[in-house]
C-alpha cells in the first residue's frame, strides 16, 4: 500500500475514533445530570419549601420558595408528563441511569475495537518503512487475461475434438480396438505435453479444467442397454435413442412408443383399472376435467340445477344420449325414492355429489305418480348403488 | 494531540475554579449563595460554607491532575520527537 493510502486509512480510522469519544462524553455528561437531579430530588422533600432563584427570561432572575416540594412532573417523553412524588421520581432517575449506564459501555466497547485497528496500521506503516515488509501482490493485466482465456478455450476445444474423434464411429462395442490403440497412444502424449506445459508455467486452474475434461469426456456406458417396452396391456414403453451418442457423452433422450391397443380390447373381459371401465363402456374418450367447460360441460351444469325428470327414460336410451357403449350395463335402473323426513339428511343429500338423486327425490314426493316408491315400511336407509341392483334383481 | 487538547481543557476548568474561589472568599458571611440545578436554569439556596469548601476541593483536585499530566507529558512527547 503507497503512503498516500496509508495516511487515508488512518484518517478514517481517527475520525471514527473522534465520534466515539464525541457521544461518550455526551451521554457522560447524561450520567452526570441524573446523578445531581437524584441527589437533588432526595433533598427536596427535606424542606416544606426551597428558597430558589426563579428564572425570568432568560437573563434574569428572582428570588423566590419552591413550594410543593414533594409533588414532581416527570416526562416521559413526547410531551407527556407523570406526577410523581419525589421518591418514586428518584426510582425513575435510576432506571433511566441504568439505560445510560448501558449505551456508555456499548460506546467504550467500541472504542476498544477501534483503537487496536489504529495501532494497527500505525505499526504497519512504520514496518513498511523501517524493515521493507512488501504486500503479496499478484499483478492482474485485462489484456493478459482475455488473451489467455482465448488460447485456453482453444485448447480445451482441441482437446474434445481429439477425444470425440475416435467416438464417433458407430457405437461404443463396434469401435474396434486396432483403432483405439494408435488414437489413444497419440493421445496420451499429446496429454503429456500439455501437462508438462502447464507445470512449467505453473498454472494450476488449467491443470484443473483438464481434468473437468477428463471427466466430461468419458463414455456414458448403459446408454445402449436402456432399452426395454414393456407389452402389457396399457403402459408406454421408455426407450433411448441412437442419437443419443452421437450427440455428445451426457445427453439421454427419451421417446414413447406406441402400443398396439387393437388387440387388446376385445380380449380383456376383467376390469382392472379405471380405464378398462372407459375402454368397455365408453365409446368416447373421457375428457379432462381440468379443462374449461365447454358446450356440453355447461349444458349438464344447468341440468343439474333444472332437474329433468328421467324415469320415462329407459336405461338403455339415456346411455345412448349420452353416448356410452351399449355393451353389458354398469348401472341400470331408476333411481328410487324414498319417501322420508324432508328434514333428516340422508347421506345421499348430504353430499354435494349427488345434489341431482336428492333433487329428484324431492321432486318425486311433490309429485307422487309415476314413480317407484320404495317399500316406506323399510326404515333401513339404503345407497343408490344398492338400491339399483336391488331394482335390478326385483324386475326380473 | 489528545494529550494537548486535554492539558488546555485542565488549564481552563483551573483558571475558573481558581476565579470561583477568590470570588467566594470575599463574600460576607450571610451572603446568599445559589446553585444552579445541573442542565437547568433554577437555582437552589446553598450553604456558603459548604460551597465554599466544596470549590476548593474540586480545584485542588484539578491542579494535581494537571500536575500529573504535566509530569507525563514531557516524555512522551520526547518520544515523539525521536520517531
Amino acid at each position: 500500500m503507497s503512503q498516500r493510502q496509508f495516511s487515508r486509512l488512518k484518517e478514517e480510522q481517527e475520525k471514527a475514533i473522534q465520534e466515539t469519544n464525541i457521544k461518550l462524553e455526551k451521554w457522560e455528561q447524561f450520567k452526570s445530570d441524573y446523578v445531581a437531579l437524584k441527589s437533588r430530588l432526595k433533598t427536596l422533600p427535606d424542606k416544606v419549601s426551597h428558597d430558589v432563584m426563579v428564572p425570568f427570561g432568560s437573563l434574569a432572575f428572582m428570588p423566590g420558595k419552591l413550594v410543593h416540594t414533594n409533588e414532581v412532573l416527570v416526562l416521559l417523553g413526547d410531551n407527556w408528563f407523570v406526577e410523581r412524588s419525589a421518591k418514586q421520581a428518584a426510582a425513575i432517575v435510576d432506571r433511566r441511569l441504568k439505560d445510560v449506564e448501558s449505551q456508555l459501555d456499548g460506546l467504550k466497547q467500541q472504542r476498544k475495537i477501534l483503537s487496536p485497528r489504529l495501532e494497527f496500521t500505525t505499526d504497519l506503516t512504520k514496518s513498511v518503512e523501517e524493515q521493507g515488509v512488501v504486500d503479496i501482490t499478484e499483478e492482474y493485466d485485462e489484456e493478459k487475461e482475455s488473451l489467455w482465456r482465448e488460447q485456453h478455450r482453444k485448447r480445451v476445444q482441441d482437446l474434445k475434438k481429439k477425444k470425440q474423434g475416435p467416438r464417433k464411429s458407430s457405437g461404443f462395442q463396434d469401435r474396434s480396438e486396432g483403432q483405439e490403440k494408435p488414437m489413444t497412444d497419440e493421445q496420451l502424449w499429446e496429454r503429456l505435453d500439455e501437462l508438462e506445459r502447464i507445470e512449467a508455467e505453473g498454472n494450476e486452474l488449467q491443470m484443473l479444467d483438464m481434468e473437468d475434461e477428463i471427466k466430461l469426456s468419458l463414455p456414458p456406458q448403459s446408454d445402449d442397454d436402456e432399452e426395454e417396452e414393456d407389452e402389457e396391456e396399457d403402459e408406454s414403453s421408455l426407450s433411448t435413442s441412437d442419437d443419443s451418442e452421437h450427440e455428445g457423452s451426457s445427453r439421454i433422450t427419451f421417446t414413447h412408443t406406441k402400443v398396439d391397443e387393437s388387440e387388446e380390447k376385445e380380449n380383456s373381459d376383467k376390469i382392472e383399472s379405471p380405464r378398462d371401465i372407459y375402454r368397455q363402456f365408453c365409446e368416447t374418450k373421457p375428457k379432462s376435467i381440468m379443462k374449461p367447460n365447454t358446450k356440453d360441460e355447461q349444458q349438464k351444469v344447468r341440468l343439474k340445477k333444472k332437474v329433468k325428470m328421467k324415469e320415462d327414460v329407459t336405461p338403455e336410451e339415456s346411455r345412448q344420449k349420452r353416448g356410452i357403449a351399449q355393451g353389458p350395463v354398469a348401472f341400470s335402473g331408476t333411481v328410487i325414492e324414498k319417501k322420508q323426513d324432508p328434514l333428516v339428511k340422508t347421506f345421499n343429500a348430504r353430499t354435494s355429489d349427488k345434489t341431482v338423486d336428492h333433487i329428484n327425490k324431492m321432486r318425486d314426493e311433490t309429485r307422487q305418480e309415476s314413480v317407484n316408491v320404495k317399500d316406506t315400511t323399510q326404515p333401513r336407509r339404503v345407497s343408490k348403488f344398492k338400491a339399483g341392483r336391488q331394482r335390478n334383481t326385483e324386475p326380473s | 494531540m489528545e494529550n494537548v487538547y486535554k492539558k488546555l481543557q485542565l488549564q481552563h476548568q483551573i483558571r475558573e475554579k481558581e476565579v470561583l474561589n477568590s470570588e467566594l472568599s470575599t463574600l460576607k458571611k450571610n451572603a446568599k449563595v445559589y446553585k444552579q440545578q445541573q442542565n437547568s436554569n433554577v437555582f437552589f439556596l446553598a450553604n456558603r460554607d459548604t460551597v465554599f469548601s466544596e470549590c476548593k476541593r474540586t480545584l485542588d483536585s484539578l491542579v494535581q491532575e494537571y500536575k500529573e499530566m504535566e509530569s507525563a507529558a514531557p516524555s512522551e512527547d520526547q518520544e515523539e520527537e525521536e520517531t
